[in-house]
């Protein structure tokens, strides 16, 4: 299985060059062949899910690995689907370029191991609970480094594609606390016990949500697109920072 | 009509979300501890949003055109939410109650006080469900293995050993003799007697310690299969003379007259026994009420 990530990691290495490459020398052909290779670096990494997922005999959902798996697999399917059949241009291939290679490679780190569930995972509500907050993740990631490319340019994006993101990224985050919290009711007795990894979902959830309401109040589009990468940097420190630096409720993710 | 606009306004929002979300983040970051709730900064900062999401609401419902019922939704969500987490927060109550096989209580503790609730629990099984039947092996020096069953032989770089007992739940006695405490693999250990050089060496190996536990025997003892899938407790709830039996384990509480018990743990240490906790909270349905108007006004927005 691990061989398949690896080679995941090798085209989604090619795919970051090449965009570079066409970045640089300004080969706008050269964007197709990037994102065509990231397409087959995401159809590896899918069979990869797939393989995992009938050896188990769930979807990955109940560590580190498994969140990470899947969060790549969205990150993929999210940015290739809008390239693909909304608007072919380059902007949108680069956050999944950028993204991809470092996933794989953080999966190379984690233990791949099949385990099953612990009892305190043995609920549906983990399907909908991660499921959501992985699509979050994805949706923030995106938009935090379309927001960055955007703040370097130093352009504005025409599309309105950074607003829709976090839009979509804020529902799905609002979905993933309400459903914790009822299954946190059902399995440690309370819906919130202030762990750190709620705690920190809670404060995205609040910055993301000023972030909305920034669009009303006149903030200029620099602003607006540096705080989608700050946004990006407290989603990454509430999906990693808290599992390795604060301990919790959560510390099987 | 002025102090419900100024209450209203977006800066009073980004003021009270920066104060709740850099509280939140001291309280985690620079105390790192669980964050219990105590920072003034947080509740003044949650009245405040209190104040500007009614007072938006308010200000929004009465002027025309009306705003769109996703808007109403979201807002009205968040307000029921935070009514629902002050109510519960001060209504709620909960304590753990930890007992043995046959035991009985009616007494909960929680860090503030023990407190007496008003029907008994009784214990009447505790039992721990594995995914497979777990496997115990000794491993050697050289990687090699074999079952850890009463009459294996290890007959090898001179050793002349036998597997004289395995149990899967070692404790001593007063008198000093090795019993297993209960069916579990809490703390799985083999005794294997060697003999070497015309003297016999016998000694107890455990899973749960990472040395040679002391004596000289070059083994490890491994459990394989030993994932743990659900852990239960059966008990009864005695009230007024009446007797029910319920079941309870992890994601699965029992319900009784407003009380939920939950299986929060159990104590491996401690043989057969279960650590359970009452909670009762009125308000609940309150947050959740909360929980739903919030879902379908962010769903409503979205679609």
């Amino acid at each position: 299985m691990d061989i398949m990530i690896n080679a995941a990691l090798f085209f989604s290495l090619l795919a970051l060059s090449s965009y570079v490459y066409a970045y640089i020398l300004k080969k706008e052909r050269v964007f197709l062949i990037s994102s065509l290779l990231l397409l087959f670096s995401w159809l590896l990494s899918a069979a990869h899910t797939a393989i995992f997922s009938f050896k188990a005999g769930r979807l990955p959902l109940s560590n580190q690995y498994e969140s990470v798996l899947l969060l790549t697999q969205f990150i993929l399917m999210i940015s290739l689907y809008v390239y693909f059949f909304r608007e072919l241009k380059p902007a949108f291939i680069l956050p999944a370029a950028v993204l991809a290679p470092a996933l794989f490679s953080l999966l190379n780190l984690l233990d791949p191991a099949v385990r099953p569930l612990m009892p305190a995972l043995r609920s549906n509500w983990l399907f909908f609970h991660v499921f959501t907050a992985m699509l979050a993740y994805s949706f923030f990631a995106i938009a935090g480094l379309r927001g960055l490319f955007y703040f370097v340019k130093k352009e504005i994006e025409k599309e309105d594609y950074c607003i829709k993101l976090v839009k979509a990224g804020f529902v799905m985050l609002t979905i993933a606390i309400i459903t914790g919290a009822i299954w946190a009711e059902n399995a440690w007795n309370r819906y919130w016990s202030w762990d750190p990894k709620e705690t920190w979902s809670l404060i995205c959830w609040l910055y993301y949500a000023a972030l909305l309401h920034m669009k009303r109040t006149g903030f200029s589009a620099k602003t607006f697109y540096m705080s989608l990468f700050i946004g990006l940097l407290i989603v990454v420190f509430t999906y990693f920072g808290v599992n390795y630096l604060l301990s919790g409720l959560h510390s099987y993710a | 009509m002025k102090i419900l606009k100024a209450l209203a306004s977006l800066k009073v929002f980004f003021a009270a979300v920066s104060i709740a979300a850099a509280a939140l983040a001291y309280e985690t970051l620079i105390q790192k501890d669980f964050f219990s709730g105590h920072s003034s900064f947080f509740y003044f900062s949650v009245f405040l949003l209190l104040a500007n999401i009614s007072s938006c609401l308010a200000l929004r419902l009465s002027r025309k055109p009306w705003p769109k019922i996703s808007f109403v939704l979201i807002h009205s969500g968040v307000i029921i939410c935070i009514f629902g987490f002050i109510m519960s927060s001060f209504y709620g109550f909960e304590g753990e109650i930890f007992l043995y096989k046959g035991q009985e209580s009616n007494m909960v503790s929680n860090s503030d006080a023990v407190y007496k609730i008003p029907f008994r629990i009784r214990l009447e099984n505790f039992y721990i469900e594995y995914y497979n039947q777990p496997s115990p092996y000794i491993v050697l020096e050289d990687g090699s293995r074999l079952e850890a069953v009463p009459s294996s032989v290890i007959r090898k770089a001179g050793l002349d050993c036998r597997v004289e007992e395995f149990l899967n739940d070692f404790v001593l006695n007063e008198s000093g003799k090795a019993l297993n405490r209960s069916s579990f693999f809490n703390n799985p250990a083999v005794k294997i007697g060697c003999k070497k050089a015309g003297k016999k060496e016998s000694a107890w190996i455990f899973a749960n310690l990472s040395s040679h536990n002391g004596n000289s025997l070059p083994f490890k003892l491994i459990i394989e299969n030993a994932d743990i899938k659900d852990y239960k407790s059966v008990i009864s709830i005695l009230y007024r003379g009446s007797q029910q039996k319920a079941e309870v384990s992890v994601n699965s509480p029992a319900k009784f007259n407003g009380y939920k018990i939950y299986q929060t743990s159990y104590e491996p240490s401690a043989g057969e026994s279960s650590v359970l906790t009452v909670k009762k909270d009125n308000w609940l349905w309150l947050v959740f009420l909360g929980f739903f108007v919030l879902a379908a006004g962010v769903i409503g927005w979205i679609l």
